[in-house]
Formats: C-alpha cells, sequence, structure tokens
C-alpha cells in the first residue's frame, strides 16, 4: 500500500534529528490558538484541519515549518454538530490477535501505511471516537468507532529490525480497519 | 489626534518580528477577519494562547514524582492519568484521553506521532520541534534503538522497547525509572530531576551533577 506524504512512519532516511530547541514565535502561537479556538466554537475540527495539511503539495509539506503547513483558511467553514452516539459494543477483546485491513484509502484516516497488512495483538481496548474519515469532510462522525491500541512485533514490521525480539510497536487503530485472524 | 484617523494614506507598518514567513501574515489576517465577521472574539484566542504559553513539562513532572514516592497514586495514574491529574489540580486538558505507561529496569516506552504531531500538551506543553521533524516520525518507530542512541539512552540489549504511535484520541505520557540514589530526596526535589523529554521516553532522568566547592 502507498503510503501518503505525511504518512512518515517507516520511511527511508539517513537524516539526523534536528534536537535544537526553539521557542513558538508570537504568529505560531496565534495560529495554534486560532485553529484550538476554531476548534472549540465547532468552526474547524481537529481532521478538518489535518486533511488540510495532507492536502498540501508533497513538495510543499516536507520544506514547510510546523506552523506554516497549519494554513487555517484552507479549509475553515461553518457547520452544526449533533451529538455524540452512545458507545459502540467492543468487539476484539484484549489479547486477541487482530490483522490490519491491507486497503488503500486515498482521503484522510488515521492508520499508518506500515502496519496495514500485520498482523497483531489487541493490548489495550480504548473508549471509541467520532471516525475522523468522516469528519474530516464535513460530517459529524458518527457512529463512533471503537479505538484499539494494537501491539506489534518489530521483526513482522521491519524485515531488518534488529534488537530485542520482543521489542514491539504499538498503534491505535479503530476498530472498521481490524479483521479477524484464523 | 493619533492613530488611523488622519486622513492620508501611507500604508502602516504591522507589528511582527522582522524576519516572519508569508504564513504569519495571513494568521493575522484570519484572525481580523474572523472577529470581524463574529466568529470569534478576540478574547477568547488570546485566553488561548494564554493558556498554551502556561502549559510546561513542570506539570507533569509532578504527576511522575508523587507516583514515585506514592505506590497508590502511581497505580491510579496508570489507571487512569486524567483522574490522577485532577487529583493534584492540574489541567490534563481537553477530550483527547491520556494514558500513562511506566519505564522498568525491563521495559521501556517511547512515543511518537507518525502522522502529526499528537502529544499531550496540556501535561507537557507544546511538542518540541525535533519530535514534529520528518526524521523523528520516520526513524522512531522504523529504528527506534538507533534514535534512542543519538539522544544519548543506550538501551541494554535484554531491556524490552515499546514504541508508542498515537495515532488517534489517545496521548501518552511515559512515566520514566526513579534514578538510584534519589532514596533521600523530597518530591520537589524529585520533580525537578524530570524532563520534558524523559516524559516523552527519548531520555532518563538522572541525579543533579555533584558541585564541588
Amino acid at each position: 500500500v502507498a503510503q501518503a506524504t505525511h504518512d512518515r512512519g517507516g520511511w527511508a532516511t539517513d537524516a539526523p534529528i534536528d534536537r535544537s530547541e526553539h521557542e513558538l514565535a508570537d504568529w505560531e502561537l496565534l495560529t495554534d490558538a486560532l485553529a484550538g479556538t476554531l476548534g472549540r466554537h465547532g468552526v474547524l475540527n481537529v481532521d478538518e484541519l489535518r486533511r488540510g495539511i495532507e492536502s498540501m503539495p508533497p513538495d510543499e509539506y516536507e520544506h514547510a515549518s510546523y506552523y506554516e503547513r497549519e494554513d487555517l483558511d484552507r479549509e475553515g467553514r461553518a457547520r452544526s454538530r449533533r451529538a455524540r452516539s452512545e458507545a459502540r459494543r467492543v468487539r476484539y477483546r484484549s489479547g486477541q490477535r487482530v490483522r490490519v485491513a491491507a486497503r488503500a484509502h486515498e482521503g484522510h484516516h488515521r492508520t499508518p501505511g506500515y502496519v496495514k497488512g500485520k498482523v497483531g495483538y489487541v493490548e489495550r481496548v480504548h473508549d471509541s471516537f467520532t471516525n475522523p474519515e468522516t469528519r474530516a469532510y464535513g460530517a459529524d462522525g458518527l457512529p463512533e468507532q471503537r479505538l484499539y491500541l494494537v501491539g506489534f512485533r518489530q521483526r513482522e514490521v521491519w524485515p531488518g529490525y534488529r534488537g530485542h525480539t520482543e521489542d514491539r510497536v504499538y498503534v491505535d487503530l479503530f476498530e472498521h480497519w481490524l479483521e479477524d485472524v484464523e | 489626534m493619533r492613530g488611523h484617523e488622519h486622513g492620508h494614506d501611507h500604508p502602516h507598518a504591522p507589528i511582527t518580528n522582522g524576519d516572519e514567513p508569508e504564513a504569519a501574515a495571513r494568521a493575522r489576517a484570519l484572525q481580523e477577519l474572523l472577529v470581524e465577521k463574529g466568529v470569534l472574539r478576540r478574547e477568547d484566542v488570546r485566553q488561548r494562547i494564554d493558556w498554551l504559553a502556561s502549559r510546561t513539562p513542570a506539570d507533569g513532572a509532578r504527576l511522575i514524582a508523587r507516583a514515585w514516592v506514592d505506590p497508590e497514586f502511581r497505580a491510579r495514574l496508570l489507571a487512569d492519568a486524567r483522574g490522577a491529574a485532577l487529583e493534584l489540580g492540574l489541567d490534563p486538558g481537553p477530550s483527547p484521553v491520556v494514558v500513562a505507561v511506566e519505564n522498568t529496569h525491563a521495559v521501556h516506552h517511547l512515543v511518537v506521532c507518525t502522522l502529526c504531531s499528537c502529544y499531550p500538551r496540556a501535561l507537557l506543553g507544546p511538542p518540541p520541534d525535533w519530535y514534529k521533524s520528518l526524521p523523528y516520525r520516520s526513524r522512531a518507530v522504523s529504528d527506534p534503538r538507533g534514535v534512542l542512541a543519538e539522544f544519548g539512552v543506550r538501551l541494554a540489549e535484554d531491556v524490552e522497547l515499546r514504541v508508542l504511535d498515537s495515532t488517534a484520541d489517545v496521548r501518552y505520557l511515559v512515566v520514566p525509572r526513579r534514578p538510584d540514589g534519589s532514596e533521600g530526596m523530597s518530591e520537589d526535589e524529585l520533580a525537578a530531576l524530570v524532563t520534558r523529554d524523559s516524559m516523552i521516553g527519548v531520555a532518563e532522568p538522572a541525579l543533579p551533577a555533584p558541585v564541588t566547592s
């Protein structure tokens, strides 16, 4: 499955991590605060904001600084919100093996490419949350989707992985991305 | 008469901080527009700025220090970090759920958000630039031991490393291991040992360097 530009986990890179500290500039704080205030007022939710960021041309995404990516007027528009629905039932139990659907998805979604098609096990059953895939496009994200923390053996995710055989990577995944394992 | 009513049309220099990217002017213009249209009040934005600027890793450190000295609180923190934060009078933030995970001699946790920048901001403040950088987001999942070495943390071979990719509504806070030799220290002294990076999992708390007089 091809990975979108923002879906960064496991991209081949030798680039060092720039660890220099940086105080947020006024305009960066303002941008953050605008996004937060628009969210609290129900004008622009975080998935719409993310969808806007993810729609940047790859070259611009890679070169923009963090807050340059948050171009709020790219996606902002007013709408009403409905109340949240009841939490849904739980399909998978802690310890159960699950496979991540290997399907491609063009739109905004929160399943990283590096675990698509991989088998893991449920480490933790979280609450249910609104579905980012519909919420990013003006809908209310209902019905809510159950969220699970799923653990994967690093050696099964990255063929060349060195390190402890028990090393794992854990990813929060929505139920509609999980499949039963025979 | 001062200000904008002096009847000529030279452009006023906006109040800026010198070399700013285009995005800065856009953010300011957008704020003006939203206020003018009545979508947001200027006070709402100001309060949000103040809230953001007031968040620091010191809050997270208080949680950790209390957990180090009080085993029952530690259990409550691991079971319900939000409730534990409220118990100490801290603001755990709005809706996203906070989950605390504990480092031990046998297990080490490292937190990343490969898709964007999810981070327990209410308890730690805004994430550092490196946390949002593309190399960290790429390598923290595929080569976490290499990343830790880059940050100066050399994990023993037999320590199990757990990387948490916070892709959705949950935010993860690492409870680092209490350093050996800190037995006699007070809760406040312990809190001072807990760094932001240790609560992300890229550092381990250390005792202060001995002062030679």
